[in-house]
């Protein structure tokens, strides 16, 4: 027995060190733009093509009660035109060149990209140039678009068996985090929101320091720094930014009113309404009147209210349009940047990863459970750590719910086993490995660590993080954190009738 | 002033070092990227295995795809035999059982995927050599376990079930009747019958006559030099013991003359399934292919600009999508348009979609149009060389079609030479705008409707497996809905008359039923009882019970007055308002006493239809109010009894859920009552076969069952 151990023991310290030699490094370059737009660089030739991608930092945990769903609707409206790019020709742009393009919204950032072949590079930074710059918003695009995410809710929520659940788990999680709502938001929210908010929302997130251009496939370094430098280094930022586009979007009455004490009677002379209305270029109009605007970046809001641990267990019966009742166990876990971050993951794989994982084997083989799984759900902000079950058919959900106990109370009080180890350890190596494949993959990944841990780097060295957690550390988090008062419990009833 | 403003510019760009660039235009593209592909050769074990070796060292994982090129055969009377196989092939060795193979694949965080023609799998790269320990073993020595074997074919037997809730995979089946017939390959149709005739034995003479490596491709891909890849063959796969060569067998295909309309009836459809299809005789790596390709993204592929989509969706709004396909295949290949449309619009839709196909076969395209999809397809060709896989499926195809060599690297060469001429002689070759099938799958009141497009004026019907189906016939005289429900009452009765049918009612007052049934899947039975009391009395309690439990998982129970449910997890309710009030109508002892007396019901004989070989009456039974809900009953012209009914109830959304009852095994047990004892329920791709264990029948409604308490 002795022996055994010790021999798996070598076996588990032997394989960390053939990690060491394994992983490829994916180099980059990466830097800020005057106007504080992070760009990141990665050169791969081995394919002609090249994704254009820029993640801004703004998701639904940036929206206010009254006006939830705005991260995401604004994405919509965001392929709506610009100043230079007319309505529903953005994305034939894309598709005539023989790329693709699209984008999604969370709780915590938007993410657009760009597919294209690399002799396209250029078009593909001009695209997103010109939407940070001057996207244009207009009522005919509002109205479309909103009937469009109404028809996008009804299909993924309202219409899905189960759709409602993260709804139904995040608002019975958090009492006063924006992680309350879901980026999908709320129709009604929709319907009321004013131009005013279109254009704050606009203005204060989709500004260079709040966003993270990455760009990953076949180019040169220096040919792209020059483009990045000739169509993003020429945004402004702050007031500057505001102006120019006030300038652009704005009637020369309201325009007039909004800057008269900043223009001192200027604004009302026969110069100046020429120059507004036909001569000048922007970028010349705000060099003659606002030669003083500030560049100064403004702060970006995001929620200052941090929620921890649950102190006692919410539990609740939601009833929906479903066959088969099901059970949701939800507990608070840290935020991404926290140091048992790693070990929550693991334990999530512990329990649902492969054939052979512990909610497989000892519930669903075992036939106690039709479907089992258990996943993390980290955010910027504290988040959850996700179970969810469909018993067979006959079995109940408080059986369900005290095996599931057990499974938890299993890893709280046992260390798991050398052998059950090593395969976790197995396989996030092989996760991790084979994870950054595409040009696509590698742009969101560089953007993902920086824009939520500001080192790049990891999507290199994350991966001893993960080495580094013990089998004690997932027995602590389990305890920490897999607590009866810290959690959510949900029964997914049918509705009657 | 102007100047000054221009030197300014020029000044102040040249301090930053920023181009100044003109934001108001697209930029132009770079030159076109050259793409290189470099299609790998094949090596040959002395087996007949053909390895391919696409090195990609990027990351250090390795890939290894199985692929067994056997001649495309029919599976007849067996129909289902190889799609079995490929799950059963997974089940692990003749030295390591399922669970263990499962976990040794987990252990070194490889994934793996079996098929009728081999496998997939990956892993690391230093964990080749296990994840090849284990794939030779499972090719060479697979276990086929008979309890596996039991419940994939259960599994499979379920999934079919769920055919009658599918319009797309309906709409296959019978596309693939009427193109290719029925005892083609393509043509042929799995049924609950075939899948029954399959044995463990035919699963193992499988394996041993097409299984062989004589057939093989071995294709792998990742971080692997062809040295490398030469040891892993010959240390995995050299032993594999060679069989014997097949035939190819020849198939003939039938031949469609005119436009033929096909129909298949889904009871309570909300959209037709248009699918507008024939064969066409097109190879892969045909000269044409290519422009036929580019013809077809024109005319109905991806984006929201081709023809069709422009027309049915942009223009029109019949449809969410509308789409068509060209493709070739080695034995033969075909032509595909079509997609959902509302009820009300389904000629409309097939009247424009038919406008297309016409006018891409003898018009011109415009440049702008050929323009447009030529640079979509080169760029779609581009981005699937990211991925090794794409250049290991060429080099496959190469070999398996024995194509020339440089047929994927001149691609795109070739396709930027097709002209708009190329496309209109294409067209003018392969589309067949005057020899259609027409295959709609969807709601009865439209059919007659389409019989325009049909050559000889006429629908044609098809069940959900493609058979013909007769339209129902007139009933013969005499025969009225009247003597058919009495038919059924007496014969369950064993009386022949009314007057007869009456005393004996009068001395029944009870009818309790107990049934099982067999759930395999949660490896226990399923009991019901069931209690019907006059007038109105009725009580049903299921219980499951199994090694893991014993429970009940439902109840009903109604006294005459009042009653309620229970069912486990939702808690107990009473009867109230509507259902109450349902509840209250008698029902004894068959709902079919009542049918002519109801005012509430609408009850309607529709004539005679044909159910696989048998004849039945066909009744309608709905109620007035009630427009979500409506079952169709069966009753045997032979016997009169009822033997099946199936009742059709829309969803929240605008999904139509069956539930199909079917009733067998007739017979008296003594006591002078001809009833059923067996029933068979299909629903949502669910099957309970439940078995009569006993029937009691008493004078008196009495049983405390009707109070809840069981």
């Amino acid at each position: 027995m002795k022996l055994k151990s010790w021999i798996s023991g070598v076996l588990v310290l032997a394989s960390a060190l053939v990690f060491a030699q394994d992983r490829k490094k994916i180099d980059f370059v990466e830097y800020d733009l005057p106007n504080g737009l992070h760009v990141i660089l990665h050169e791969d030739h081995s394919t002609p093509i090249v994704a254009v991608t820029i993640m801004y930092h703004v998701g639904s945990k940036n929206e206010h009660e009254g006006r939830t769903g705005f991260a995401h609707f604004f994405e919509h409206l965001m392929f709506e035109g610009t100043e230079n790019i007319d309505r529903h020709q953005y994305d034939k742009y894309v598709e005539g060149a023989g790329g693709t393009l699209n984008a999604n919204t969370s709780q915590d950032r938007t993410f657009y990209y760009e597919l294209l072949p690399s002799n396209q590079l250029e078009l593909g930074i001009w695209l997103e140039s010109e939407r940070l710059l001057h996207a244009k918003v207009e009522n005919i695009g509002i109205e479309t678009q909103r009937e469009v995410v109404k028809e996008e809710k009804r299909q993924r929520v309202d219409n899905q068996p189960y759709g409602s659940l993260m709804y139904e788990i995040f608002r019975r999680a958090y009492k006063d985090h924006p992680y309350k709502w879901q980026p999908i938001g709320s129709m009604e929210d929709l319907d009321a929101a004013q131009e005013d908010d279109y254009v704050n929302f606009y203005r204060t997130f989709y500004v260079p320091h709040n966003a993270t251009l990455s760009i990953a496939g076949d180019l040169n370094v220096e040919q792209a720094k020059k483009w990045i430098a000739s169509y993003f280094g020429t945004i402004p930022n702050g007031e500057k930014l505001d102006i120019y586009r006030d300038k652009e979007f704005l009637t020369l009455e309201k325009f007039q009113a909004k800057y008269a004490a900043q223009l001192k009677g200027r604004e009302t002379s026969k110069d100046f309404i020429g120059d507004f209305e036909r001569d000048m270029t922007t970028e010349e109009f705000i060099k003659e009147y606002f030669p003083n605007a500030s560049e100064a970046k403004k702060t970006i809001p995001s929620p200052t209210v941090k929620e921890g641990l649950l102190t006692a267990e919410v539990r609740d019966t939601v009833y929906d349009n479903i066959q088969l009742p099901a059970i949701a166990i939800a507990f608070r876990t840290p935020e991404l940047n926290h140091a048992d971050h790693y070990a929550v993951e693991m334990l999530s794989m512990i329990l649902s990863q492969g054939n052979s994982s512990r909610l497989n084997k000892n519930l669903v083989e075992q036939q106690k459970a039709l479907f089992a799984v258990s996943f993390p759900f980290p955010l910027e902000d504290p988040g959850l750590a996700i179970m969810l079950a469909i018993p067979n058919m006959g079995g109940d959900l408080k059986d369900l719910e005290a095996s599931i106990d057990e499974e938890v109370a299993k890893l709280q009080n046992e260390l798991i086993s050398d052998e059950e180890f090593g395969k976790l350890r197995n396989m996030i190596e092989s996760d991790f490995i084979t994870s950054n494949s595409t040009m696509a993959g590698i742009a969101e990944t560089l953007a993902d660590y920086y824009t939520y841990k500001h080192s790049t780097n990891l999507i290199n060295t994350e991966l001893d993080k993960f080495m580094a957690v013990t089998k004690a550390d997932i027995q602590r988090v389990a305890k920490t954190y897999f607590t009866k008062t810290n959690r959510v419990v949900l029964y997914y009833l049918p509705k009657e009738g | 002033m102007k100047k000054i403003v221009v030197v300014l510019t020029i000044l102040f760009a040249a301090v930053c070092g920023f181009a100044q660039v003109d934001r108001t235009k697209a930029p132009q593209p770079q030159p076109n990227p050259e793409i290189k592909i470099a299609i790998p050769d094949a090596l040959t074990l002395p087996n007949g295995m053909k390895v391919i070796v696409v090195e990609n060292h990027k990351l250090p994982k390795v890939s290894f795809q199985l692929f067994i090129d056997y001649p495309i055969a029919a599976e007849g009377d067996k129909a289902g035999l190889s799609a079995i196989f490929g799950e059963l092939l997974a089940c692990g060795t003749t030295s390591m059982s399922k669970d263990a193979f499962d976990q040794k694949i987990d252990y070194i965080g490889a994934s793996l995927n079996t098929s009728s023609r081999g496998f997939f799998a990956s892993s690391l790269k230093k964990h080749t050599p296990q994840l090849l320990t284990l794939l030779s073993d499972l090719i060479m020595h697979p276990a086929f376990p008979q309890e596996d074997f039991d419940r994939i074919k259960s599994q499979n037997l379920t999934n079919l079930a769920s055919i009658a809730t599918d319009a797309d995979a309906i709409s296959g089946i019978v596309g693939g009747v009427v193109n290719y017939g029925t005892t083609h390959p393509y043509g042929e149709v799995t049924n609950e019958t075939t899948i029954n005739n399959i044995t463990l034995d035919d699963i193992k003479t499988y394996y041993s006559t097409y299984f062989t490596p004589n057939y093989a491709y071995l294709v792998i891909v990742g971080d692997v030099t062809q040295d490398e890849a030469k040891g892993y063959v010959d240390t995995y796969f050299a032993s594999w013991q060679k069989g014997n060569d097949l035939k190819k067998p020849v198939y003939s295909l039938p031949q469609t003359k005119g436009n033929n309309v096909y129909f298949v009836d889904k009871p309570g459809a909300v959209q037709s399934v248009i699918d507008i299809t024939h064969t066409v005789n097109l190879k892969p790596g045909h000269p044409d292919e290519i422009a036929l390709s580019v013809l077809n993204g024109i005319l109905g592929g991806g984006s929201f600009s081709a023809r069709l989509m422009a027309n049915l969706r942009e223009d029109k709004a019949y449809t969410y999508g509308c789409y068509s396909s060209i493709y070739s295949d080695e034995m033969v290949g075909g032509f595909s348009a079509g997609g959902s449309f509302r009820n009300e619009v389904t000629d409309s839709a097939i009247v424009q979609i038919l406008f297309e196909i016409d006018r891409i076969s003898k018009n011109m395209v415009t440049d702008e149009e050929l323009t447009l999809v030529k640079s979509s397809m080169t760029g779609a060709f581009a981005r699937s060389l990211e991925r090794p896989e794409t250049v290991a499926r060429f080099a496959l195809n190469t070999i398996r079609y024995n194509l020339p060599k440089d047929y994927y690297s001149s691609y795109l060469k070739n396709l930027e030479k097709v002209t708009k001429e190329d496309l209109l002689r294409v067209a003018g070759l392969y589309l067949q705008p005057n020899h259609l099938n027409i295959v709609v799958v969807g709601n009865q009141e439209i059919a007659e409707k389409l019989k325009v497009f049909d050559a000889s004026n006429a629908v044609h019907y098809k069940d959900y497996f493609g058979n013909d189906k007769a339209q129902l016939k007139a009933v013969p005289s005499g025969v009225t809905l009247q003597t058919i429900l009495d038919n059924y009452m007496f014969g369950a009765f064993m009386v022949s008359d009314k007057a007869a049918f009456e005393a004996k009612l009068a001395k029944v007052g009870l009818i309790q039923t107990s049934y099982v049934a067999d759930v395999p899947e949660m490896g226990g039975k399923l009991l019901m009882t069931t209690y019907e009391g006059k007038p109105n009395k009725s009580a049903t309690l299921m219980k499951v019970s199994s090694p893991d439990m014993n429970a009940v998982v439902q109840k009903e129970w109604f006294n005459g007055t009042a009653g309620g449910t229970f069912a486990m997890g939702a808690g107990s309710t009473k009867y109230e308002g509507d259902e109450l009030a349902a509840k209250m109508k008698p029902s004894f002892p068959f709902s079919q006493y009542y049918y002519l007396t109801d005012e509430s019901l609408n009850v309607e004989l529709l004539g005679i239809d044909v159910v696989d070989g048998k004849e039945y009456y066909k009744v309608k039974v709905a109620e007035k109010d009630n427009k979500d809900e409506f079952s169709y009953e069966f009753y045997s012209v032979e016997t009169g009894m009822l033997e099946k009914k199936e009742t059709f109830t829309k969803g929240e959304g605008e999904e139509v859920v069956s539930v199909l009852v079917t009733f067998g095994d007739y017979k008296d047990m003594g006591k002078g009552f001809y009833l059923p004892h067996t029933m068979l329920i299909n629903t949502q791709g669910q099957a309970l076969n439940f078995v009569v264990s006993e029937i009691i029948i008493k004078k008196k409604a009495k049983s405390k069952a009707f109070e809840g308490t069981f």
